[in-house]
């Protein structure tokens, strides 16, 4: 299918190995005490045609980051460094970003019922994207959106492309929210927990739709989750967060082949499936007693709360004096693998 | 009546029926009607914690719902600690009640907000009757101390807390009647891995201390197999498949259990599909239960191994005959390993 293919006019003036570079990215909003960054020096790259993960739990700003890539920033917060995607996307007027939002860069949403509008045909959805950018007339993007909607596996002799939202079940609508996300054949895909809201079979199948798709039209994607076990069966690269710092990152094999940071450890531990896989990394030793889970104690600090050193110091069993007080440096471990932490495994 | 009732089961639920009247078409056809529950019989003993799994739209809320009487079946029965619930009178029901508990899904949506957490966690002892102020309060902070916050956190208010203390009161709460059992209906859902994790084992310790039960309802296959003893699957409003949890996990019959077992996304990059080979993903049609037919198997839609049988008459619960499940036979509180399938994978094995 080259239907994406066919109607794909831009050409990346950009590098050709990263599609997507962000710099310094921090976003700081006020709050009573004072300015308080929500993102701190966010920095990595993203070649075209790889897949990115991004792990950590809520609070963690990895929603805030694809936001801030999106120039969707609520007012009371600003964002500085620089998001390069051709240009740099945080100093670009609303007119040029709108030409980019939905178009180069495009999103998939958690809750495929928030994310579509319930008094609107799911096929004049897919169409209003095509019409805004590709200025197609509304029986060409019509047509061009039963095309899409045929490829995410909505086929109208099945399914009338006259529905409503509310007429189709959870992952009919993730698929449609998919297909609004592909019918401009953007670069980059941003998809923003996309199956937390769904079915584990479903779940199954809608990752496999996006690999699908991000292969067939080589397009980047970040995919955004607190599953460990969802990044380590489709993403290339990851990158763990935690209160708005990234902890660990390195190509998804490495990371959990040699899990280096106590946080990374700690998530991959608490999760039931992992019993048997920790037990061979010899995690349970820090984390566990037998036949219980292993916990992190405490919780995600809210921005406001964040320490001035690392701000896992608080949970992490390896904590010594130095790391609440100052803030670790990211330290390379291998190729590409690197972690913020002094005293890492 | 109760001939079959063992001394130690705690929840007897025998082939429960529940419909829902669905919305008419047309102003003059006749309503459909939706089995929400069909036929579900399972018994908890007391001190066990019993899994139940599924999709949603299963019928696993309607499930929970039945068992805290607050629906009622239009057949079968519901026994709890040898009482049939919902023949009961209104003030029986009550003192029952007590005995009965729930914890919710959204610690965020099932806590009052303009209620203190002493409040909250108090309002169940109107179940027990009267009962002096020092009591009331000394009660909560024994209730407030078993699940790890403090007493001084009940003058406090809900949105003081995150959600994993949030779940927290609501489990206090569910503990101060000193329940027999306790159907916690995906109660972790909402929750952060890591604090997930603090939830379970505070759940666990309970059940030992406190001698409870639990009718454990989630999606979450690992958590279900890390929490319960036994588990149900169920698909549609029936249960497909039940058995000792270790036995039905290892050794999944059912076609949709195994498609479920599958679909769980592992720690291991090393089955990170080849990006073009996505057709060994099982390919399961989304689920459809409203247009289901009355009689066949609901699965037969979706399943791989389907034949002209399984279309027209449901298939049965049966035993598997497994080496390792005849050392229970005379014990009738062990649950046998059973699947309502033609096709149950044992029999692939051997043909």
């Amino acid at each position: 299918m080259n239907i994406f293919k066919t109607c794909k006019t831009f050409t990346s003036s950009h590098s050709i190995l990263n599609l997507l570079t962000v710099n310094n990215l921090t976003i700081s909003t006020e709050h009573k005490s004072g300015s308080i960054n929500i993102l701190d020096n966010l920095n990595f790259n993203l070649e075209r045609g790889k897949s990115l993960g991004v792990v950590g739990e809520s609070g963690c700003g990895k929603s805030m980051m694809a936001i801030a890539i999106m120039g969707l920033l609520p007012d009371n917060m600003t964002a500085s460094g620089e998001v390069l995607f051709g240009s740099n996307l945080l100093s670009l007027p609303e007119k040029e970003l709108c030409q980019i939002r939905g178009n180069k860069i495009s999103m998939v949403f958690q809750e495929p019922m928030s994310a579509l509008n319930p008094v609107l045909p799911i096929g004049f959805q897919v169409a209003e994207s095509l019409r805004l950018h590709k200025n197609l007339s509304r029986h060409q993007a019509q047509q061009q959106a039963s095309k899409v909607l045929d490829r995410v596996g909505l086929p109208s002799q099945q399914y009338s492309h006259s529905l409503y939202p509310h007429q189709l079940s959870g992952g009919q609508r993730q698929r449609v929210v998919i297909a609004i996300a592909m019918a401009c054949s953007p670069e980059l895909i941003i998809a923003d927990e996309p199956t937390t809201a769904l079915d584990v079979t479903i779940q199954a199948q809608i990752l496999a739709l996006i690999a699908e798709l991000v292969f067939e039209e080589n397009m980047s994607l970040i995919l955004i989750t607190h599953d460990l076990g969802v990044v380590a069966e489709n993403t290339d690269e990851m990158l763990v967060m935690y209160a708005g710092r990234i902890v660990e990152r390195g190509p998804t094999k490495n990371v959990f082949e040699n899990l280096s940071h106590p946080y990374t450890r700690g998530l991959f531990a608490s999760i039931t499936d992992s019993e048997i896989a920790s037990a061979e990394q010899g995690l349970q030793s820090e984390y566990s007693q037998t036949n219980r889970l292993s916990t992190i104690p405490g919780r995600v600090p809210e921005f406001w709360e964040r320490s001035k050193g690392c701000s896992f110091a608080d949970r992490c069993p390896r904590v010594q004096a130095q790391c609440s007080s100052q803030v670790p440096e990211e330290i390379q471990l291998g190729t590409a693998h690197s972690t913020a932490c002094f005293f890492h495994y | 009546m109760n001939q079959k009732k063992t001394d130690t089961s705690l929840l007897e639920i025998r082939k429960v029926v529940r419909e829902y009247i669905l919305p008419r078409q047309q102003l003059f056809s006749s309503a459909k009607r939706f089995r929400a529950l069909d036929g579900v019989s399972l018994t908890v003993n007391s001190g066990e914690s019993f899994g139940i799994v599924g999709e949603s739209g299963c019928g696993k809320s309607t499930l929970a719902r039945t068992v805290m009487a607050l629906e009622a079946p239009q057949s079968g029965e519901i026994c709890f600690q040898g009482k049939i619930l919902h023949a009961l009178k209104a003030k029986e029901l009550r003192r029952v009640r007590s005995g009965l508990q729930m914890i919710f899904q959204d610690p965020y949506g099932s806590l009052d907000p303009r209620q203190s957490v002493g409040k909250i966690i108090a309002e169940p002892l109107s179940l027990l009757g009267k009962m002096t102020l020092k009591k009331r309060s000394e009660m909560v902070t024994e209730a407030l101390d078993n699940v790890g916050l403090s007493p001084n956190d009940s003058v406090k208010f809900p949105h003081e807390f995150s959600g994993g203390q949030r779940q927290r009161i609501a489990i206090a709460r569910a503990l101060i009647t000193r329940p027999a059992l306790i159907v916690a209906d995906e109660p972790v859902s909402a929750l952060d891995v890591s604090v997930q994790a603090q939830v379970l084992n505070l759940m666990m310790d309970l059940r030992d201390q406190h001698g409870l039960a639990y009718l454990f309802i989630s999606h979450d296959l690992s958590i279900v197999r890390h929490m319960t003893t036994k588990v149900a699957v169920m698909y549609a409003g029936r249960i497909v498949e039940q058995g000792p949890t270790q036995m039905l996990f290892d050794n999944a019959q059912h076609p949709y259990t195994r498609a479920l077992l599958a679909a769980v996304p592992r720690t291991d990059p090393s089955r990170k599909k080849s990006k073009s080979a996505s057709s060994s993903v099982p390919k399961i049609p989304d689920s459809n239960f409203e247009t289901l037919s009355g009689n066949g198997c609901a699965y037969a839609s979706r399943c791989p191994l389907v034949e002209d049988k399984c279309r027209n008459i449901f298939p049965a619960l049966q035993n598997i005959q497994a080496a390792s499940a005849t050392g229970f036979e005379n014990n009738p509180q062990e649950i046998k390993h059973k699947v309502a399938c033609y096709k149950p994978y044992a029999a692939l094995v051997k043909s």
